[in-house]
């Protein structure tokens, strides 16, 4: 479970986030929405402390997020990455198993195993040895959700997963994402793929200028918002 | 002609200490050069402080000084001030020290620029993973940064070979020193010389080559 109380961030004088209170339960998918430069991907970025939150606080499974126990923290929380930011200079089935063998000490033999479970899972068992530079889009993206998965999270964050991602190799990608929030995933997932937000979530939360303007499940938001401008966001998007 | 090839040979009998002392200063400039690249870019200001200052010295005064220092200077000043200490027959030793050294500042802003260079976002994946700064240093940035220098420490083995010349002046029997020695026994002023910038040109000239080859192959899929 993970728990946001009246978080904020600021860069400089822009409240990039302004007091935002939000809530995932285990097993459950959130989505967040808004326009760019709402917020979304900074509240996130600051869930596993990637930006430092200038005020507010993080609980995962009720245990506050701090400096000490940040490591730990951040091994329940998965995250993967508009931009993939695989490791280049290893191979992908090293990408995989490098946090693992490392960070949670399994060997060498456990971690590739394991890995090979994940590829098939993701359908990359054939591109174990490729490095990423011979990868396309699609399938960085798969690996990097992979890696995310190698550590055994509890949540995974999704930061704009299929942003960077040329158009036909997006279904790949959400096609992964549907079948982890299937086999009870708990995820929040920063998206503009506003059809995979409705038919994925448990909850969407719709944001503005660091603020969350509403909040309510898929049906809510995007066919009855109470809110004028989440009206207006979705209206932009579903014609 | 024969005296030509003379002074060829003659000069090529000091190529030797002349590759041995710039393999030995090349490892001690990786070494201390990754030392002073992580000073250089860690977070404490006094780290960063004294690596600049490192730095700047060494690269603002010329070799020929430092080694001067090194060999001459620093034995005589121990003496001033009490200690017993003279390299003896060991000129080899600040020699080599004061090159690699000196290499170290150059190879440092080499490796500082590869650090810099690896992609932040990789970074935060790793540290994301729940990686210490350590383990992120290790294992991602570091391997990165090292294959973005590999064609500059290269480039510095070509550049050490000629800057070694100035060895010669503190005794160091090198490739130039041995051609100097062949002149003050036969004047063959011209022969002498010649052979030396011949001599280093053929170890230089394949070197950097190589090292030409080596930049244009390098892709992360062909080099592990």
């Amino acid at each position: 479970m993970i728990e946001v109380k009246d978080l904020c961030k600021n860069f400089g004088t822009l409240k990039a986030v302004d007091h935002v209170s939000l809530k995932v339960e285990d097993g459950q998918v959130l989505s967040l929405i808004g326009s760019s430069g709402s917020g979304k991907s900074t509240v996130l970025r600051c869930i596993n402390h990637l930006e430092e939150p200038d005020g507010g606080e993080v609980f995962i499974d009720g245990v506050p997020v701090t400096e000490e126990n940040l490591r730990d923290m951040r091994q329940k929380t998965a995250m993967v990455f508009q931009n993939f930011n695989l490791f280049n200079h290893m191979t992908v089935m090293n990408n995989i198993t490098a946090a693992p063998v490392h960070v949670r000490g399994l060997s060498k033999e456990e971690a590739e195993k394991k890995a090979g479970e994940l590829l098939a899972l993701v359908g990359l068992s054939d591109k174990a040895d490729v490095y990423p530079g011979k990868l396309s889009g699609g399938q960085k993206q798969r690996v990097a959700i992979a890696r995310a998965l190698a550590m055994e999270p509890e949540a995974i964050l999704f930061d704009e997963p299929t942003s960077a991602l040329d158009p036909e190799m997006v279904g790949e990608v959400l096609e992964v994402i549907k079948k982890l929030a299937q086999s009870g995933m708990t995820m929040i997932i920063v998206t503009h793929e506003m059809g995979f937000a409705k038919e994925v979530s448990d909850n969407v939360i719709f944001m503005t200028d660091g603020k969350i303007i509403e909040e309510g499940s898929p049906e809510k938001i995007f066919e009855n918002p109470e809110n004028e401008r989440t009206r207006a966001f979705v209206s932009s998007f579903l014609k | 002609m024969q005296i030509y090839l003379e002074g060829i040979k003659v000069a090529f009998r000091g190529a030797p200490m002349t590759l041995g002392v710039c393999l030995c200063a090349l490892l001690i400039g990786i070494v201390f050069g990754l030392i002073f690249a992580l000073m250089r870019t860690s977070r404490n200001r006094v780290l960063v402080i004294l690596a600049k200052i490192y730095i700047e010295v060494v690269r603002g005064t010329p070799l020929i000084v430092q080694a001067l220092i090194m060999a001459y200077g620093l034995p005589v000043f121990l003496q001033q001030n009490g200690i017993a200490f003279s390299w003896r027959e060991y000129m080899v030793v600040p020699a080599i020290i004061v090159c690699g050294l000196n290499s170290a500042a150059y190879m440092a802003e080499v490796i500082r620029g590869g650090i810099q260079s690896v992609d932040k976002g990789q970074i935060e994946a790793a540290h994301s993973l729940g990686m210490t700064k350590k383990q992120v240093m290790k294992l991602v940035v570091l391997p990165q940064a090292f294959k973005v220098a590999i064609p500059a420490f290269g480039n510095e083995f070509v550049t050490l070979i000629k800057e070694t010349a100035v060895l010669s002046f503190v005794a160091v029997v090198e490739i130039l020193r041995s051609a100097q020695l062949w002149n003050a026994s036969t004047f063959e002023t011209f022969a002498a010389y010649t052979g030396a910038a011949v001599v280093y040109l053929c170890f230089t000239f394949p070197l950097s080559k190589v090292v030409a080859y080596i930049e244009k192959k390098l892709s992360w899929e062909g080099a592990i």
